[in-house]
């Protein structure tokens, strides 16, 4: 069994919202905790607005966690002060974004942030050696020549989607944050970006936090699941166990939410659309208690804890 | 009988670089016969032309966007219509009544500043003089919200108090209130998450089996087009490349890029290995002579390099181009 | 050169540019200036135009045509430094501002609000008042930039709110910039257009404020500028006794200079809209 490269303990994340007046405390991500092992694409999924994001910016260290700690390699990366040690782990852990038009400055040549890259991380000057930025091209079915002296707007969204990950393999990271990698570009990129995931951790044991609402190319490219909802983790195990068979009712409700590229399987029911997510985020208990089908009168008021069932981890009172 | 058709349709975007004229071809010979009342659906790969060609589809062609040759027919009152030939007066008379459109990244329809009942009276009162306003303004708006399970009180809110599913749902709504017979919709489902996007398609299923309306929608989403269109188009650079029926083309694609889409597509339950087609698509300035396709074909003769194939009809409903099936060249 | 080359195919920049240019040819010439400004009576006075005095001579002595290229030279180097200094301390603000965010962000913002509501003008009289013979025109340059940094400051702030938001700032973050790497690098580039065309307004006004405070003989007059050539013109009632040759030079002069620096603006802020840099960006490169 391969060691634990990642994990998050208790991560809990209040953003105070609404205007001056009528402030009120919005728990975004609620006591999340998961680990990542080496060489494991690990998938955090769920609809719009269940903290995903946030999730992976406390991760990144771009935004502060309100409690928890994540140990990184068994250090816990909350307390790192010192300059070095963060630029290490900057190293260490890199990431992707969700829009590959706006990962770039539009007014700048792309090539400079591969530049940058080597030179801030690995100390490595363009003019000495390209070695690290061609491999990490070639990593991702790229040239140099092919990105030469070009700016974002000529590229494809599946070419810079491409560029994006070359950048952040320059630093040979352990761990590749990605986040939505793949709504934004159509079938046939989606899958050359997720077959390069599954390449780089066959062939390098990268380990990958693929964070999407896309749940097929999830099933196709992870070892592992997160289904979150509402600052919540309410399902989590192997893939295969989680999305073959999904315990918790909102897993249930989300895989049936996926439009499946068969015709002989169209949607046979309807969807209820909810309360809004603001009032979701403010519920006690359960958050999906408002959409379960099986909701109980103990759900609406209890804290739910989680329950281990066959390997899988379930959020919901009905597996107690 | 078709409510809208083209012939021969070429729009090129007209590019100045320099003092030099460039041809992004965009939409490059497209012959389209989209039915009454079915739902059309047009796929494709990201810059093949999809929004322009349903942009030309509702006339709206500005700089640099020129359309070079053939027609886009309305049928209107049994008769064809051609809209290239009709003044702005009449065009802005059909726009949004007899057809509407829902633009990629659709946020824009809604003012931002104002709240949302301002954008339906504006678009109401641009079409219909209104003279008792609760009459004929405020009762039709609100029946149709609730026809179509959205809760009126959005008419109160600022667009940016809703979220983006709402958001797109409401574009939908203000696309559908004057009861248009034809509906255009470009990705409207895909900056939203799949709870999200079942909302909305299932709205736009219902706008459809109430008005008995026509509905041709883009997207690249596949799963979207295997759940709710009746006929699909594939298209590859600028062209049309297979046209069938839903069943057809999951079920027996032709074309080999249709093959490469539809193999290529994750489902659950499935863990096989799958590669979307290699390469990239050409340049649209500079398309390969031929096929479009042949320089990512496996399957590719010297024919292919040599000459366009035509999209004709292969079996009954089903059409390709591709010299694998017939040897109709399109005539340059 | 290929941006010039670029700007010359627009009409109006065209025309501005050439105005401009001409201008400062003539201010070039004050070098050459056969004449000491400050002395009076070296020329016969209130002559017409003439081969001899192309643009006459005035009553107080003075070769007409020499003395306007001196002004000019003046105005301009007034206008340059308010429009740079100002600039200087505009950029420097709304970057930190806008990037610091919280108290400072409060702090300096309330400081430029102050700046924005103050009465200009009044403050100017009161200190042209009490410094007159000391105000040189670097001195009233740098007066003017104190007063012509807070809009433009304010317009730089919110830029920068917005592009800390864009997702390029995270890779550039992931890149392993620094922070002062993060502002020269990525959010210059946006700010650098807002301020050249504010520049040109900046010097607009700049010009515009030197002559009504010389008309209004607050200014050092001992110094030829546009205004003080008004000034002295007015005083001499030139008007009135038919000497239109003085009273019109420095106003014609000024016109032009306006609206060259109008039609400057205007073109350079379209030239720099990001937006069409962009598809310049993009389009210039498909030649090749
Ligand atoms: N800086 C912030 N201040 C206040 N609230 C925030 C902030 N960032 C996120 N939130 C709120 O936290 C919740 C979770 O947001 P997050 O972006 O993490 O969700 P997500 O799962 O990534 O969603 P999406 O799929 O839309 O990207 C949302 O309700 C959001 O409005
Ligand atoms: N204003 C424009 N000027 C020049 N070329 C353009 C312009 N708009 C689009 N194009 C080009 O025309 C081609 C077709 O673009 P279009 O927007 O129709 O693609 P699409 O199929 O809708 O793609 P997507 O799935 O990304 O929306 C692209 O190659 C694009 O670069
Ligand atoms: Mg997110
Ligand atoms: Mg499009």
């Amino acid at each position: 069994m391969s060691s634990k490269l990642i994990e998050v303990n208790g991560l809990t994340k209040v953003f105070r919202v609404g205007s001056l007046f009528s402030r009120v405390r919005l728990t975004a991500v609620d006591n999340v905790s998961f680990d990542i092992k080496d060489a494991d694409i690990y998938t955090l999924a769920g609809e719009s607005g269940s903290g995903k994001t946030t999730v992976s910016r406390i991760i990144l260290g771009l935004l502060e966690a309100s409690e928890g700690e994540i140990l990184y390699k068994g250090k816990n990366i909350m307390n790192i002060k010192s300059e070095r040690e963060k630029k290490e782990f900057r190293k260490d852990v890199q990431a992707i974004f969700q829009n590959p038009f706006e990962t770039f400055n539009p007014l700048r040549t792309v090539e400079n942030y591969l530049y940058e890259t080597q030179k801030n991380f690995l100390g490595v000057d363009a003019s000495d050696s390209i070695d690290g930025i061609e491999q990490a091209l070639t990593a991702v079915g790229l040239t140099l020549d092919d990105v030469k002296e070009k700016y974002p707007s000529e590229f494809s969204g599946g070419q810079l989607q491409r560029i994006s990950i070359a950048r952040a393999l320059i630093t040979q990271p352990s761990l590749l944050i990605a986040d939505e990698p793949v709504s934004m570009v159509d079938a046939s990129l989606r899958m050359s970006i997720v077959n390069l995931f599954k390449e780089l951790k066959d062939r390098y044991g990268l380990s990958v936090l693929y964070i999407t609402h896309d749940l097929a190319t999830a099933y196709y490219v992870s070892d592992k699941i997160a289904i979150m909802f509402r600052g919540n983790i309410v399902e989590k195990g192997s893939v295969e166990k989680v999305l073959d068979s999904p315990k918790h009712p909102y897993t249930k409700m989300l895989k049936e939410s996926i439009a499946q590229p068969d015709p002989r399987d169209k949607w046979d029911s309807r969807v209820d659309l909810h309360l809004t997510e603001r009032e979701e985020y403010m519920l006690k208990g359960c958050k999906f208690a408002g959409r379960c089908p099986h909701v109980m009168e103990r759900c609406r008021t209890e804290e739910i804890p989680d329950f281990d069932i066959d390997g899988v981890t379930v959020k919901c009172l009905l597996y107690q | 009988m078709s409510v809208l058709n083209t012939e021969g349709l070429k729009a090129y975007y007209i590019i100045d670089v320099l003092g030099e004229k460039r041809y992004v071809r965009a939409v490059d010979d497209v012959d389209l016969e989209i039915r009454e009342n079915e739902i059309y659906g047009i796929a494709g790969e990201s810059g093949c032309g999809k929004t322009t060609l349903i942009k030309t589809l509702f006339g709206m062609v500005e700089p640099p966007l020129n359309v070079m040759d053939g027609k886009v027919k309305y049928k209107m009152n049994a008769e064809y219509a051609d809209i290239f030939a009709m003044d702005n007066k009449r065009m802005r008379e059909i726009r949004w009544e007899y057809i509407s459109y829902i633009p990629q990244g659709s946020m824009s329809v809604l003012n931002p500043v104002q709240k949302v009942r301002y954008s339906f009276e504006h678009f109401i009162k641009a079409h219909r003089r209104i003279r008792n306003k609760e009459e004929e303004f405020i009762k039709p708006v609100e029946r149709h919200l609730q026809a179509l399970g959205l809760p009126v009180q959005i008419l109160d809110s600022y667009p940016h108090q809703l979220s983006g599913g709402m958001r797109q749902r409401v574009t939908v709504a203000l696309a559908t209130v004057l009861q248009p017979k034809i509906i255009i919709a470009d990705e409207p489902t895909t900056a939203l998450d799949v709870v999200m996007q079942r909302g909305v398609i299932q709205l736009l299923k219902d706008v459809q089996s109430s008005l008995k309306n026509t509905i041709i929608m883009v997207t690249h989403d596949m799963g979207i087009h295997a759940n709710i269109a009746d006929r699909i188009g594939i298209m590859y650079a600028g062209k049309m490349i297979e046209e069938a029926s839903t069943e057809e083309i999951f079920g027996n694609p032709l074309h080999p890029y249709t093959q490469y889409l539809i193999g290529s597509l994750p489902k659950i339950g499935d863990k096989s290995y799958k590669t979307s087609a290699p390469g990239a698509p050409p340049s649209l300035i500079n398309p390969p002579e031929g096929c479009r396709f042949y320089p990512r074909c496996d399957r590719a003769t010297d024919e292919c390099k040599a000459a366009i194939p035509k999209l004709v009809e292969i079996e009954p409903g089903h059409k390709a181009a591709c010299f694998l099936y017939s040897g109709v060249k399109e005539d340059e | 050169m290929a941006v010039l080359r670029e700007l010359l195919r627009d009409g109006k920049f065209t025309f501005a540019f050439t105005v401009m240019s001409i201008l400062i040819i003539l201010a070039i010439l004050s070098f050459f200036s056969p004449y000491d400004m400050s002395i009076w009576n070296v020329v016969p006075r209130d002559m017409p135009p003439s081969a001899e005095y192309i643009l006459g001579t005035n009553s107080k002595g003075q070769d007409v045509f020499w003395e306007m290229t001196v002004a000019i030279k003046n105005s301009l180097i007034m206008a340059v430094i308010a429009a740079f200094f100002s600039r200087l301390i505009a950029i420097a603000v709304g970057l930190l501002a806008g990037f610091k965010g919280g108290m400072t962000d409060r702090t300096l913002m309330s400081i430029n609000d102050s700046f924005i509501v103050l009465p200009v003008l009044p403050i100017l009289i009161l200190l042209g008042a009490i410094l007159k013979e000391r105000l040189n025109m670097i001195v009233l340059g740098l007066i003017l930039a104190i007063f012509g940094w807070a809009w433009d400051a304010r317009l730089i702030r919110s830029q920068t709110l917005s592009l800390r938001e864009r997702e390029f700032t995270n890779t550039a973050m992931l890149s392993g910039q620094k922070v002062y790497e993060l502002i020269f690098k990525e959010y210059l580039p946006f700010v650098i257009p807002i301020v050249s065309a504010t520049a040109i307004n900046n010097m607009f006004w700049a010009v515009g404020m030197e002559v009504t405070m010389a008309i209004l003989g607050l200014s050092n007059l001992t110094i030829p500028t546009l205004g003080t050539m008004m000034h002295w013109a007015i005083s001499y009632q030139a008007m009135l006794l038919g000497y239109w040759w003085w009273i019109a030079t420095p106003v014609v002069v000024s016109v032009l200079l306006f609206v060259s620096l109008y039609l400057l603006s205007v073109s350079v802020s379209q030239y720099l809209d990001p937006r069409t840099r962009i598809q310049r960006i993009g389009t210039a490169k498909v030649v090749k």
